[in-house]
């Protein structure tokens, strides 16, 4: 095999987007690499609202790219942030899509039992988590689907909200405390159940 | 189990639709043509600037109009029109950011090399290949998260119609270990030839199907088009194609359309060009390869035959291509 490795220079996020600045297309770069796991993420927050705030994300990431800070050479938790704001603004959407997962028959993983019965508690409680998902305070659940949906680490979610590491910490702790909590009590859903637990100003 | 498990499980299942990224490729695409004629980030950086320019500006109006004793600008004369060089362009290499690895879990030796090199020669990044733990039945790309679209990409470069989830697949821990973004995975099914359109050739060289792949992007500049130029050969062989241009027209759906022909068939340049751009013409302008070889950037305006120039290292092809 040729000299490959020496051909091909890794190129950064924060490479590709200082090019961007003089020359607008390389920005493309930042789009192919992170558009498929940033519309995963939107979409599943925020049912058929996420495509457009997907979109949204990378058409203010271009706009705002003068102000990226180059030493950051992953753009992943920056885009991921611009995301969590616009979502944000999207609350309804969002909670509307976790009474659905919540309502609705959630598949379970094919990695649960084949055994009908441990299927269908697996659903129900994929079901009660979503549910205790939507009732969590809005910024305790950014945090946690940052860290479970994402995938990032507490460092890149603090990099993500702008917000101390400890602050990340203490919140992904109080979302799964909560969470836990909700688990624990086992009954099923009813309809009362879905309905809204917080504000529902959007 | 764990409570964070559950979480993830909550609408694993949610797929976006298949053209929302096309969607958002083009809605960023008119953004990047919008901030090439005004950069965002341009205006940003001379804002700070902007009381220092307009006392320069109007400092500089003073003496202009002391210099000139206040008289009236002539009036009459023709504006004095200089056109613009053209401006080739090529777009990066995206995929050299990407890390692929192919593992040989069939014992094939000459295949996972030939794969390898078609990768490489795709412009991945490349880690050779390393041996299965595991038996695979077929041949498979998995991704980790978030890399689903740069598997497809692979896959489709080694004709394998299988992508998956490294998590699906067992090997995030493989995945992790290599640190790549994807994984090709060769079954232990993969025929030496023909039955999947993917063989090694008798002269080295490796033979995928028998069509080439070609897409087209925009990039940032007003009446400036990107053909991007790909096919078996150019993945086949490191440092481009010796190739004779055998036809070259530009075709009313589709733009400009050229045919080089080469040892392993034709390869189709496919781009988009204006609409104005297939009127009559009357003159010449250079279509260059640039880069590694993969994108071609034109600049055709009103009325203008092209003159395609196949140039990169180790070959060149010259053909103009009279404007209809």
């Amino acid at each position: 095999m040729p000299e490959t490795r020496e051909r091909y220079r890794v190129i950064t996020d924060a490479d590709a987007i200082r090019d961007s600045l003089e020359e607008p297309s390389a920005f493309v770069r930042v789009f192919e690499r992170h558009h498929g796991r940033l519309l995963a993420y939107c979409r599943r927050r925020a049912g058929d609202d996420g495509e457009d705030i997907a979109s949204e994300v990378f058409a203010r990431a271009f706009d705002l790219r003068a102000r990226y800070d180059l030493t950051r050479a992953d753009a992943a938790p920056w885009l991921f942030g611009i995301a969590t704001n616009l979502i944000a603004s999207a609350r309804r959407a969002e909670r509307r899509q976790l009474r659905a997962y919540a309502r609705l028959h959630v598949e379970p993983s094919h990695t649960f039992s084949h055994d009908v019965g441990e299927r269908i508690d697996a659903a129900r409680a994929v079901a009660k988590a979503a549910d205790a998902v939507r009732r969590l305070p809005p910024r305790e659940r950014d945090v946690l689907l940052l860290v479970a949906w994402a995938e990032l680490s507490q460092e890149e979610v603090a990099d993500a909200l702008a917000v101390p590491i400890g602050t990340v910490k203490s919140r992904l702790s109080r979302a799964r405390g909560r969470i836990r909590r909700q688990l624990g009590n086992t009954r099923a859903l009813s309809e009362a159940d879905l309905e809204e637990p917080w504000t529902t100003s959007t | 189990v764990d409570d964070l498990d559950l979480i993830r499980r909550i609408g694993e299942t949610v797929q976006p639709q298949g053209d929302a990224q096309s969607k958002a490729a083009a809605r960023l695409t008119e953004r990047i043509d919008a901030g090439a004629a005004g950069s965002p980030a341009r205006l940003a950086g001379l804002r700070p600037a902007i009381p220092i320019l307009v006392a320069a500006a109007l400092l500089a109006m003073v003496g202009v109009a002391l210099v000139s004793g206040l008289r009236p600008a002539p009036t009459g004369g023709p504006a004095q029109v200089e056109r613009t060089a053209t401006t080739e362009h090529s777009l990066p290499n995206v995929k050299s950011a990407y890390r692929v690895a192919v593992q040989n879990a069939s014992g094939r030796n000459s295949v996972a090399q030939h794969f390898t090199e078609i990768v490489q020669d795709a412009g991945y990044q490349i880690r050779p290949p390393t041996s299965s733990r595991r038996s695979a039945v077929r041949s498979y790309v998995a991704y980790r998260a978030g890399m689903e679209l740069l598997a497809r990409e692979v896959a489709t470069d080694l004709s394998i119609d299988r992508v998956v989830s490294a998590d699906d697949a067992g090997v995030d821990a493989d995945i992790a270990g290599l640190g790549v973004d994807a994984l090709v995975v060769i079954g232990a099914d993969r025929a030496d030839e023909g039955s999947d359109g993917t063989r090694p050739a008798a002269d080295g060289r490796a033979v995928i199907g028998e069509t080439e792949i070609s897409t087209h992007r925009q990039v940032g500049q007003p009446g400036l088009r990107c053909v991007r130029v790909t096919g078996p050969a150019f993945r086949a062989e490191p440092g481009g194609v010796t190739g004779t241009c055998t036809d070259a027209r530009l075709v009313e759906s589709e733009g400009l359309v050229a045919t080089y022909q080469h040892g392993n068939g034709p390869i189709v340049l496919y781009g988009l060009l204006p609409r104005q751009a297939r009127a009559a013409a009357v003159a010449s302008r250079p279509l260059t390869v640039g880069g590694d070889g993969l994108f071609v950037a034109v600049d055709l305006p009103r009325g203008e035959a092209i003159t395609v120039t196949f140039d990169g290292p180790g070959f060149r092809t010259t053909r103009t291509v009279p404007a209809r």
